[in-house]
């Protein structure tokens, strides 16, 4: 289903696009939450904060426009700063040192790119897409977990039966080959 | 930056297209599912609840009017608040109330002595639009005191703004002119129930007369009208309650019209509300539509 036909859907029969919603972004929004506060609160505590974003979301339905519908950009947007919130309300609680917004930059994705860095962050993205294709099966989903689920060494190891710093070590090899495949250009060097 | 800040880029940057292709390099797993399901079901339940919850509140809007109408007729219904008897019973008279319309056609203020007739009758025809008869209104006023009759002046431009409105909906009307008497009236109408009077701001006397004499000239029309619709009905034909409510036993008895025949209708009421004392009743009702426990 389109973004626009998501849009109509929510206004017009909103239980029935709440549902197709969550079909469609329940896992994305998770991954935002995990890779943003995976080390930082449980899996609970996360799973409650995508909850409560996607429900967020949803209420908003009424303020979605057809003609500029990108739920995926919005709904990734509002999760990243739903994070930010979250981290700073509870950093001081759990005695983390709190950052200030300017580092936290990280958190968002650059809202406004100039077009010469947009065209040199999409050749990277392909050259990264391409290389992660070339990565074996059980490598790939290293990396996917870690850096797309945002699950960190700890839920990996304890998801596929490993040990932790196993984990981290594959992972750290698994990078090795990656910047290989990006530096020797189409040379594989696995 | 490092090849560990730019895969992290890249993962916020996805399209559509580039997300399935990596969800497909790492299957969910097990645990994954569940978490997901578990997401959908809450977020699904609360969507569900603030649907249901802009239900509740016009169902609360309803019987706050629903309240407002029966202090303002003054029928002594009596009702032990908090007591889910007495929340039933609230909301029954609210759907009652959203059922009769509490609409009364002309009212004789006590206070003021004001009284409004009219009189309907037939002054055109529309071929073009299968309408055969609609009303004009003749209005005659008499004003015994210099008591403010804003209701009635309000009903005078009312009924002159509706003869406007009903030009092109009605198909069939016949008139029928009735007279009687009604014991235990609330209020006392006279006229006819052709167009929508305002709503009444006075409430009527507590001291009045049990025995009124009472005069209609109705006018019926065929129509298409559910009166739970949210929409006010035609003019030409609407449901009435009268304002005149009596204990029967345990229910509580309204009458009711639906031009041209008024009939009565009871609404069951539960033993302990029907044995309470009266209360005050609250001015608003919760949003919830709950009402205050009782101490």
């Amino acid at each position: 289903m389109s973004d626009t036909e998501l849009i109509t859907l929510l206004r017009t029969h909103p239980e029935e696009g709440c549902k197709a919603l969550l079909d469609q972004y329940t896992g994305m929004v998770l991954a935002i939450c995990r890779r943003k506060l995976g080390g930082f609160c449980t899996a609970e505590d996360i799973e409650e904060l995508a909850s409560d974003i996607l429900f967020l979301f949803w209420q908003k339905r009424d303020m979605l426009s057809e003609e500029r519908g990108n739920i995926r950009a919005l709904l990734s947007t509002m999760a990243n700063r739903r994070c930010i919130d979250y981290y700073r309300s509870n950093a001081s609680k759990m005695n983390v040192r709190t950052q200030p917004i300017e580092e936290l930059s990280e958190f968002l994705p650059d809202a406004n790119p100039n077009p010469e860095e947009q065209a040199v962050s999409s050749e990277r993205k392909t050259q990264l897409m391409d290389a992660l294709r070339r990565l074996e099966p059980q490598d790939a989903e290293l990396i996917v977990r870690k850096y797309y689920r945002g699950e960190t060494a700890a839920m990996i190891a304890e998801s596929l039966g490993m040990r932790t710093g196993t984990v981290e070590m594959r992972l750290s090899r698994i990078r090795q080959k990656l910047k290989g495949f990006l530096e020797g250009g189409g040379k594989d060097d696995a | 930056m490092t090849l560990d800040q730019e895969l992290q880029q890249m993962m916020q940057s996805l399209t559509a297209q580039e997300e399935a292709q990596i969800e497909q390099m790492s299957p969910l797993s097990a645990a994954d599912k569940a978490a997901e399901a578990r997401i959908r079901s809450k977020v699904m339940t609360m969507a569900t609840a603030a649907l249901a919850g802009v239900a509740a509140t016009g169902q609360a809007a309803a019987t706050k009017s629903a309240l407002k109408s029966i202090k303002m007729t003054g029928s002594k219904l009596p009702l032990i608040a908090g007591s889910a008897a007495a929340c039933a019973a609230v909301v029954t008279l609210a759907a009652v109330y959203h059922y009769t319309r509490v609409k009364n056609p002309e009212v004789k203020n006590p206070e003021s002595s004001a009284v409004v007739t009219e009189v309907s009758t037939p002054v055109q025809t529309d071929v073009t639009q299968n309408t055969e008869v609609t009303q004009g209104t003749e209005i005659t006023e008499e004003r015994t005191e210099t008591q403010p009759v804003t209701s009635v002046c309000g009903a005078v431009t009312s009924a002159t703004a509706a003869t406007t409105e009903t030009t092109a909906s009605p198909k069939t009307t016949t008139e029928k002119k009735t007279s009687g008497t009604t014991s235990n009236p609330v209020v006392t109408a006279t006229g006819t129930g052709t167009t929508e009077p305002p709503d009444r701001t006075t409430p009527p006397s507590a001291t009045q007369d049990n025995t009124t004499e009472w005069t209609t000239t109705e006018t019926t029309t065929e129509s298409v009208y559910h009166p739970l619709t949210e929409t006010d009905p035609p003019e030409h034909e609407w449901w009435v309650w009268d304002g005149h409510g009596y204990w029967d036993n345990n229910d509580f008895q309204i009458r009711r019209r639906r031009q041209p025949t008024w009939e009565t209708v009871a609404i069951p009421i539960p033993e302990a509300l029907a044995n309470g004392e009266n209360e005050e009743l609250p001015d608003e009702a919760s949003p919830d539509g709950e009402i205050p426990e009782e101490e």
